[in-house]
């Protein structure tokens, strides 16, 4: 392998879908074959890339890319083990994400401008994912803001656009604040580069007292994307959007990238055991607590299914950054772990969700009564979802709970952390086991509304039907088989192994 | 050989799993069960398999009770499954049904197998869960209520279970932790292992989602639910429990106050129902509060634990056999118009008493010799419940049969159902005893059984009013539907509560920014009428972005005077 390969790696993964989402927007709309073959072309080469990645930064190799913008102010570009997690997340889901919305979208308008905004969102989330410093995370940041904006606001109803609209407010806000507590703290630390284990514990004359602010700064900035309660208002309105869309918003790009966000401040910046010194985790937590209560709560009470999954995803999110509060490597094994968890499990639901309104038009779960008959292998992916959020082994959900559980532990937090644990494990199965309970066990009342003519062999598209059967798959493997090599839970173990050392 | 053997019996309810679902392949199921059985019997104590990368470490081996418990357990499932096509094949939705059977079947295995933590809870929850499947096969709106208090009641033992096994792993370190590692167990975790369980195992004050489960569920399902899967109780507890370990005065006390409650309780409570499904629930909830009561002992003096285990082993692989016999015994003898299946009913039954030589007797004499070193107190009035046990258990059966009797053939008979795969039962039943230790029973256990089935005799033939007046008073379930009306009276108050609130919601229609002018006496009113608008405050869109204005305006004057 040469030098110049490893030294172009990381712009070639950031390249590989921002040239794709150059040339769709030149494509004439109905030119859908060229446009297919540049997503999937792109969706490969990453993922490619990603496997040269993994295999280099497993075997402590470096890859790094640096511009100076102005002095004292690099972009980064740099893999280590906790962007390697994220962009592998990214760059699967973003795959199987494009297949479906390809299918989804089969003869709809504005084909070229969703997918090219669709790939300008996956480039930031990898951007945000492999960025080196927190000047590069915040510019990341803020162009996904503004990539997902056209995606949410796609359909072009009013409300659509509204939703639109509340996400861009809250966003914006948010990354003002992200913004004015990263200049903040580089003015009086300096450059901040990522770091396993943290920068400013080393770092000497600090006023803890400011440091605590700007923490405060930070997290109500990346709160915002990470919908953390009381930022999350956004979340249930932008479920207007497209099925696709939605998946991957909850799944990987805007709500994981502000509880990856968080992860990076709390390990690579402060230092997680510097952060504890501060007293800022136990707010963090409390504060990520109160949303997984929060957003079960209020998902009981939806009967839009995209809307229940929205609020389930606020709480289901929080599951991170409960885990980065909690000091120990089990509860840092069990937040981010969550991440890739929640990522394959939530998407799988959406995905459902999607197929359910495309191919039958139900959209609320008073009309999901025998789906299950209907479309069993979008049900049964559906099913393996919302186990899998409720806990049930072998779904992957589990062990995130089993680290979060033996990290409170460790910590001695149990006796607030298993509480709430076991709240939303209640309130999960409250919310998903009358959704299964329906979609399995009761007939179906009438025809469904706008039932296409069927075709083919499948139940629905096979590009619709796919998609959440492999996820629901993976997020069945991933718990199935979480003690085998490269399996998320093996790669977090060594991120908390590198970050504790 | 033995990995194989062992992994077999785990997996091979799975791997049949796709070829079962057409219509009339049940054979699938009964093939299913077969590797189990063999396992069992070839593999021998303490071998072990390890798979490092499934789950977190799994370890599969046959543990020092583990050739029992798994024989007998798979002897039901096998025989409940030969009978799932006899009962279950007409129906359209049997696929569904041998899906759940199978999964749940596993599960049974997987908790028997498990020598680590997370595949025990796998396990656990695995059954627990595809259980409802089987309850609420039939889909009335009984059998939907049965389901619900089911499903609700696992889910919180399984949450309850893990909570122990968490403080477990984090006690020990861990996953497959040896008895010494348990001594020095927390109350929390103690605690966690009693509730997890004693749900399992139908422990008084948790004991209410059985006789609506048992009597809703078909008949294998009922078998197999009473006869295997609430085994993995005891199951859980030998292996969880610090017995022998570590003396736990109150949770053993608390055991055994519970448990002999429920052995005396639920004799009259059985005695009142019309259903024999229910009745045998309800000896259930008896027999096993006997088992809770000597679990409880054990916990109190860790010397004599381990005799007590044994004891509560053959007890339980005794009463789980008679108990799956008599249940698949209900549905044949109420679709048969011949009375052989009646006649070979009182079998079971008699074995249940624990009639001379039969494996009741047998099992209660291991239970005798292991409580005559206790301490005076408690000994004493374990073996008092044991003896009015005894008694009740006659009556129970004595009823049971006489239901039984006015059921004979009072269903439609099956074209085809053959004997033989429940005669084989009440052979294994028979021969039991063989391994416990033949035993022709005291003295004084002998004249309570007959004084009791005098008993019986005389009021059925003289219909005492003030005791038949009793019958049907007490519902299947008996706490369920206080709890469910108390449930009721929350929920009717809760939704006025909402719709009150709607109404207020409805009477103003309007955007936060646009409040009506209203006498509003006080600030707080104001704020409330606010919260209770559409959006509500926090979600509101001025009022959030005049606060965050104002934050960002303190944090930037924070920056300026601070940093």
């Amino acid at each position: 392998m040469s030098a110049g390969l490893n030294h172009w790696l990381l712009p070639l993964i950031l390249g590989s879908s921002l040239i794709p989402a150059v040339l769709i927007f030149c494509l004439a709309e109905d030119n859908s074959r060229l446009r297919t073959v540049l997503n999937l072309a792109g969706a490969v080469a990453k993922m490619l890339l990603v496997g040269v990645m993994i295999w280099g930064v497993f075997n402590e190799q470096i890859y790094e890319t640096r511009w100076t913008f102005a002095p004292g102010m690099d972009l980064v570009l740099h893999a280590d083990a906790l962007s390697v997690l994220f962009v592998t997340l990214s760059t699967v889901l973003w795959l199987l994400t494009t297949v479906y919305a390809i299918g989804y979208l089969k003869k709809t308008a504005h084909r070229s401008r969703f997918f090219g905004f669709f790939c300008l969102c996956v480039t930031a989330t990898v951007g945000l994912a492999l960025a080196g410093n927190l000047f590069t995370f915040v510019v990341f940041y803020e162009l996904l803001t503004l990539a997902t904006y056209p995606l949410v606001a796609h359909k072009g109803t009013a409300e659509a656009i509204r939703g639109a609209r509340i996400y861009l407010a809250y966003t914006l806000s948010g990354g003002l604040l992200l913004l004015v507590g990263a200049v903040w703290l580089r003015a009086i630390a300096g450059p901040l580069e990522f770091s396993q284990g943290g920068i400013l514990g080393s770092i000497a004359g600090l006023d803890p007292d400011t440091l605590s602010w700007i923490f405060l700064l930070l997290i109500a900035g990346l709160g915002v994307k990470a919908a953390l309660f009381p930022l999350h208002g956004w979340l249930p309105q932008a479920m207007v959007a497209p099925a696709p869309v939605s998946a991957l918003l909850h799944a990987v790009a805007v709500v994981k990238a502000g509880a990856f966000g968080i992860v990076r401040v709390v390990y690579d910046v402060y230092g997680v055991e510097f952060a504890a010194d501060l007293g800022v985790l136990l707010p963090l937590g409390v504060i990520a607590a109160v949303t997984i209560i929060y957003g079960s709560i209020k998902a009981l009470g939806q009967d839009n299914l995209k809307k229940r999954l929205a609020y389930s995803t606020i709480s289901q999110v929080s599951y991170i950054a409960l885990g980065t509060a909690i000091l120990g490597p089990s509860a840092t094994v069990g937040g981010l772990v969550h991440l890739v968890h929640q990522g394959l499990m939530k998407i799988t639901l959406f995905f459902a969700a999607g197929n359910y309104a495309e191919t039958l038009g139900v959209h609320h779960i008073s009309a999901m009564d025998g789906v299950g008959r209907r479309m069993p292998g979008t049900t049964l992916a559906f099913t393996i979802g919302a186990l899998g959020m409720i806990g049930i082994p072998p779904v992957a959900g589990f062990i995130s709970k089993w680290y979060l559980g033996i990290g409170a532990a460790e910590a001695g937090a149990l006796f607030w952390v298993m509480p709430v644990l076991l709240a939303s494990s209640v309130l999960n199965a409250g919310y998903f086991l009358p959704i299964l309970y329906r979609a399995w066990f009761k007939p179906a009342s009438a025809d469904w509304a706008s039932e296409e003519p069927h075709r083919g062999r499948f139940e629905t598209q096979g590009m619709l039907l796919w998609p959440p059967v492999i996820t629901a798959g993976l997020a069945l493997m991933t718990g199935l088989f979480a003690g085998a090599p490269f399996s998320p839970l093996e790669w977090v173990q060594l991120i908390a192994v590198r970050e504790y050392r | 050989m033995d990995a194989l053997l062992l992994l077999s019996a785990w997996l091979s309810p799975l791997l049949v799993l796709l070829l079962s679902l057409r219509q009339g392949r049940g054979v699938w199921l009964a093939l299913a069960a077969l590797p189990a059985l063999v396992t069992a019997l070839m593999v021998p104590a303490g071998s072990q398999v390890e798979i490092p990368w499934l789950l977190l470490e799994t370890r599969l081996g046959i543990g020092e009770h583990g050739a029992w418990w798994l024989f007998f357990s798979a002897l039901l499932w096998l025989v409940a499954a030969c009978y799932t096509q006899l009962w279950m094949a007409a129906q359209a939705d049997s696929g569904r049904f041998r899906l759940f059977f199978l999964l749940a079947m596993s599960g049974n295995f997987g908790v028997i197998l498990a020598q680590d933590l997370v595949s025990f809870y796998l396990g656990f929850a695995v059954m627990g869960l595809c259980a409802y499947g089987l309850v609420v096969q039939g889909g009335e709106p009984e059998q939907r209520r049965a389901g619900r208090v089911y499903v609700w009641m696992t889910l919180i033992g399984e949450l309850a279970l893990f909570v122990a096994l968490v403080m477990i792993y984090q006690r020990t370190g861990s996953l497959s932790p040896s008895p010494e590692q348990l001594a020095g167990a927390s109350h929390l975790e103690v605690g966690a292992l009693v509730l997890a369980f004693g749900i399992k195992a139908g422990m008084l004050g948790v004991h209410f989602w059985l006789p609506l489960a048992y009597s809703a569920a078909p008949v294998p399902a009922s078998a197999v639910l009473s006869g295997a899967m609430i085994n993995t109780a005891l199951i859980g507890w030998i292996n969880f429990l610090p017995l022998g370990q570590q003396t736990m005065p109150l949770w053993g006390a608390l055991m055994m106050v519970l448990g002999c409650a429920a052995a005396l309780l639920a004799v009259p409570a059985g005695l009142m129902q019309r259903d024999p499904k229910v009745l045998l629930a309800y000896s259930s909830i008896a027999k096993m509060g006997t088992l809770v009561a000597v679990i409880g002992l054990a916990l109190r003096e860790p010397a004599l634990a381990e005799g007590l285990i044994l004891a509560v082993v053959f007890f339980a692989v005794h009463h789980g056999l008679a108990k799956g016999t008599l249940f698949i015994g209900v549905g044949l003898v109420t679709g048969a118009t011949s009375r052989v299946g009646l006649r070979l009913l009182a079998l079971p039954a008699l074995a249940m008493v624990g009639a001379p030589f039969s494996s009741g007797a047998a099992a209660k004499g291991l239970l005798k010799a292991n409580l005559s070193h206790v301490d005076p107190l408690w000994g004493g009035v374990l073996l008092g419940v044991l003896l009015l046990v005894t008694v009740g258990t006659t009556l129970l059966m004595a009823r049971f049969m006489l239901l039984m009797n006015t059921l004979n053939g009072s269903e439609s008979s099956p074209p085809y159902s053959p004997l033989a795969p429940w005669m084989g039962l009440i052979l294994a039943l028979l021969l039991l005893p063989v391994f416990g230790g033949l035993s022709a029973g005291s003295l004084l256990d002998l004249v309570l059984i007959i004084a009791a089935l005098v008993m019986a005799g005389v009021v059925l033939r003289c219909k005492p009013g003030f005791l038949v007046g009793w019958i049907g008073c007490l519902p299947p379930g008996d706490m369920v539907c206080l709890l469910e009306r108390q449930g009721l009276i929350i929920h009717r108050a809760l939704k006025l509560k909402l719709k009150r609130l709607k109404l207020q919601r409805e009477a103003w229609p309007v955007r936060c920014d646009g409040l009506p002018d209203l006498p509003v006496d006080s600030v707080w009113q104001r704020w409330k009428l606010r919260w209770n608008t559409r959006q509500g405050v926090i979600e509101s869109g001025a009022v959030q972005a005049t606060l965050w204005f104002g934050i960002t305006l303190l944090l930037l004057r924070l920056l300026v005077t601070g940093g």
